[in-house]
């Protein structure tokens, strides 16, 4: 499969601190990646590159094959952006705005952008300083989905809408990815990570931690294993592949990392109650994975 | 209230207070300094014309005779001592730019915060926002009194030079003069504030009066049977608290009682309206127009036509009062040589004193065109810290072109602008009887660009290397040769210097073909330094505030 999105040793440093350090990405034709880390991990710094807003202080970052910063508004053609907090002309009407994008990205699908406003719930006929911020951000939205372009590029573009609006997002999102776009999504919500990405990018501190498909990081992670007994519970500290052991009354809980037969023959020494083993939710994965000590 | 719930609260209000210092401190240092610094050239300059009580004498009967004179300065009474003259040139323009000064802050603290979603944090904090509005106010006011005693001070410290020989009292009247219209006009700002939602229309309402005003005083000045006028206006009252000869205190009552209420109604309608909200509402519906929405540079337009309209209306009637005023000026002055010899300096031409007076006015229209020229780049610069130029990159908008492009509608608008002005003044010489030639005017219209494309130039250079830096850059060059000027026309400065101020390239003598030369090297470098700042501008981040 082709590349559409490919950084190599992509770095942005502003005075010495890095925003982006050495970033090695590759996203494919139609695929959905999903791009993940806490604030200020360099989730806007690394779309703003590929944007050609910011120039790289080292590395470079290539689009449909071509370096972003060579003909940014050629590219720009076959790409579509919604930033994280949209910045239109507080005078214009949203139907002016939205008229105003269409003709300057050049390519817009009329009837689908009704769909959307319909869709959306969106009313175009008001000065974009009487929205609401989550109205703004259906602004960015209708125009980008609207423009069918090749690659949609969102940065947590979920952030002011309702879970109702959301999910409409997550609809066409979807349908996007059926007409075989591409689409690299910055994202806090992890549910529609889970629900929409391919692939998953974490990045912290500048620095990619983990990239897989969901399952693939799942198994990086631990399985959190609960148990009650009628008695105090086993010492289990010297069981190998164990770690973060809690002890409540009857109860235990710890999670395993590795092979999980040394810990069942403890447990099942002791005459578990109940015996519980999951894997870790969403959250918790990437709770570890955001968690400063454990990287 | 425990004592730390209460220490905490009174450290909240000195972080307010200090916030509305810290945003109008700069601004008040510089008007200060400003205003000072004017006035004390100006008796300088009269001292030194004039060093002998007899020369002063004759000065003041023939300016008397003169009243039109009055129309942007003072009245043409009491200017036989350095002091009359002082306040004839200084109070009535001083003032203005006080008052304009003033209302921008009073509607930036008070409106222009909330507007760009700032001031949400502060009003939602353990203050109500009529609160956090008084102490903002109060450090607007901090600020204001120190610009006033900056003033007075260098008034008072220059009074004791010989050529200007002033009572500190007579200072200390002066600068208040100077700045009474703006503690008047500060406090219409916060009361239009509350009115509009927008900081920009909050601002229109009190400058469509403060200009009125000014145009009433500038009536009473010149007609003497509507001298009553003055009783209407705050520059009129300005006028005659004439500090120098016949002081009258009294009037500066009107601005000290009417300040207070203005503010008080401000302050009462904050509280009576939700965060966000003016009292003239506005429909939340609204008709779209889709006039100029088909490429980045179109909305550029749409997005600056009421700046270019605005300035080319103000910048044509300055020319046109000039030129209305060019024929009773002259021979008023006609007949005092040591003035003519003083305007002709300024005006390019010693022999006719007419032309002298239409070179006079050439350089406040090229002031206004550079300070055109210097608003529009800051309109640029805005779009870029306001994101709004991230809108337009993330689309298929080259950089260069649209820099390119907006900088051709500037020309553009600053070319029709400076046209019309000569034109105007052609037509309106001609009604006085006073007979230029039309084709060497057209050729000074066009002359009078040199300096523009080369201050946009400049911007331009700055805007490509060091974008926070293009404005403020803008306007210091501006200042620089102002100052440069007016220092020259006093004490003799070195050529180099001299050279060094953009009014030294303006065609002034609407009698003489201009230099081309001149023009050409301009324009080339303006070219040049323009061509440098696109292409750093390609190459560069995109700097949001
Ligand atoms: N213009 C800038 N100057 C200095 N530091 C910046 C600038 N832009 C971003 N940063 C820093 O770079 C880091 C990454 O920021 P950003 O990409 O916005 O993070 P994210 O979008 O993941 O929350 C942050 O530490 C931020 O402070
Ligand atoms: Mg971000």
């Amino acid at each position: 499969m082709t590349a559409i999105i490919e950084t190599k040793g992509l770095t942005k440093r502003y005075g010495n601190a890095a925003a982006l350090d050495g970033l090695d990405l590759t996203v494919r034709k139609g695929e959905v990646l999903g791009y993940l880390g806490p604030n200020g991990a360099g989730k806007t710094t690394t779309i703003r590159l590929l944007l050609g807003l910011i120039k790289p202080s080292d590395g470079q970052a290539l689009l449909f094959g071509e370096p972003a910063s060579a003909d940014p508004a050629g590219l720009h053609k076959k790409i579509a952006y919604v930033p994280g907090e949209t910045s239109y002309w507080p005078t214009m009407t949203g139907a002016e705005t939205l008229r105003f994008l269409a003709n300057i990205h050049g390519s817009v699908d009329h009837e689908y952008e009704q769909e959307l406003i319909k869709k959306f719930g969106f009313d175009p006929d008001k000065k974009v300083r009487n929205y609401s911020k989550g109205n703004r951000q259906k602004i960015a939205l209708i125009a980008a989905l609207a423009s069918r372009a090749e690659l949609l590029i969102f940065d947590e573009p979920t952030s002011g809408l309702d879970p109702v609006m959301a999910k409409v997002f997550r609809d066409e999102v979807r349908a996007a990815k059926q007409n075989g776009q591409t689409i690299f999504l910055s994202s806090h919500i992890l549910e529609e990570v889970e629900e929409l990405c391919d692939r998953v990018a974490v990045l912290r501190l500048g620095r990619l931690v983990e990239i897989g498909t969901l399952d693939e990081l799942r198994h990086l992670s631990a399985l959190t294993v609960e148990a009650s007994f009628k008695a105090t519970p086993p010492d289990i500290s010297h069981v190998k592949h164990v770690s973060n052991i809690e002890i409540r009354g009857n109860r235990l809980r710890c999670n395993v990392n590795g092979p999980i037969s040394d810990l069942l023959s403890t447990l099942a020494k002791a005459q578990p109650v109940s015996l519980l083993s999951r894997k870790p939710s969403l959250e918790e994965l990437f709770l570890a994975l955001y968690d400063e000590d454990k990287k | 209230m425990t004592r730390a719930a209460s220490a905490k609260h009174l450290s909240v209000r000195v972080a307010l207070w200090r916030l509305g210092i810290r945003q109008s401190l700069k601004g008040a240092l510089v008007v200060g300094v400003l205003v000072g610094f004017m006035a004390v050239v100006q008796g300088l300059a009269f001292g030194s014309t004039y060093p002998d009580e007899k020369s002063r004498q004759a000065f003041a009967t023939t300016m008397e005779s003169a009243p039109a004179l009055g129309i942007l300065y003072g009245e043409t009474k009491n200017l036989a001592s350095s002091a009359g003259y002082m306040v004839y040139r200084t109070v009535p323009i001083m003032a203005l730019v006080v008052s304009v000064w003033a209302l921008l802050t009073t509607t930036k603290l008070l409106r222009g915060q909330e507007e760009d979603g700032r001031w949400e944090v502060v009003a939602a904090g353990s203050t109500t926002p009529r609160q956090a509005s008084m102490l903002t106010l109060l450090g607007f006011t901090t600020s204001f009194f120190t610009a006033f005693l900056v003033a007075a001070l260098i008034l008072i410290l220059a009074g004791s030079f010989p050529e200007l020989s002033t009572q500190p009292s007579t200072s200390i009247f002066i600068a208040a003069a100077i700045f009474l219209p703006g503690l008047l006009f500060a406090a219409a700002g916060v009361l239009t504030s509350q009115l509009a939602i927008t900081r920009r229309r909050a601002a229109m309402y009190v400058l469509v009066p403060l200009l009125t005003f000014f145009g009433l005083r500038s009536i009473a000045n010149t007609i003497p049977d509507w001298y009553w006028l003055k009783n209407v206006s705050p520059f009129g009252w300005s006028d005659m608290i004439n500090p120098v000869l016949d002081p009258m205190p009294v009037w500066l009552l009107p601005a000290l009682l009417l300040s207070p209420l203005l503010t008080g109604a401000g302050i009462y309608l904050i509280g009576k309206r939700d965060y966000g909200a003016g009292f003239i509402a506005e429909a939340t519906k609204a008709a779209s127009r889709l006039f100029l929405l088909r490429s980045a540079l179109g909305l550029g337009l749409r997005q600056n036509l009421s700046l270019y309209v605005g300035w080319s209306v103000a910048t044509l009637a300055i020319s046109v009062l000039v030129a209305s005023i060019m024929g009773i000026a002259a021979e008023a002055v006609a007949e005092s040589p040591n003035l003519g010899a003083f305007i002709g300096q300024l005006g390019g031409s010693t022999n006719d004193l007419k032309i002298a007076f239409l070179g006079a006015g050439m350089v406040f229209v090229t002031i206004a065109l550079l300070i055109m020229a210097t608003a529009s780049m800051s309109s640029i610069r805005k779009d870029e810290a306001k994101n709004y130029l991230d809108t337009l990159l993330a689309q298929p908008v080259r950089r260069s072109h649209w820099l390119a492009g907006r900088l051709f509608h500037i020309l553009v608008a600053t070319a029709i602008i400076s046209m019309a002005c000569v034109l105007s003044t052609w037509a309106i010489a001609g009604a006085q009887g006073i007979t230029l030639n039309l084709w060497t005017m057209m050729q000074i219209g066009i002359a009078l660009m040199g300096t523009v494309i080369f201050l946009l130039g400049f911007g331009v250079l700055l805007f490509g290397i060091a974008p926070r830096f293009a404005v403020i850059g803008m306007y210091s060059l501006i200042a620089w040769s102002f100052v440069i000027d007016i220092l020259g026309s006093v004490i003799t400065l070195h050529e180099i210097i001299v050279k060094s101020s953009l009014f030294h390239y303006v065609p002034v003598n609407a009698a003489k073909t201009p230099d081309w030369g001149i023009f050409i090297l301009l324009v080339l470098f303006g070219i040049a330094l323009a061509g440098v700042g696109i292409a750093a501008f390609s190459k560069r981040d995109i700097v949001t505030e």
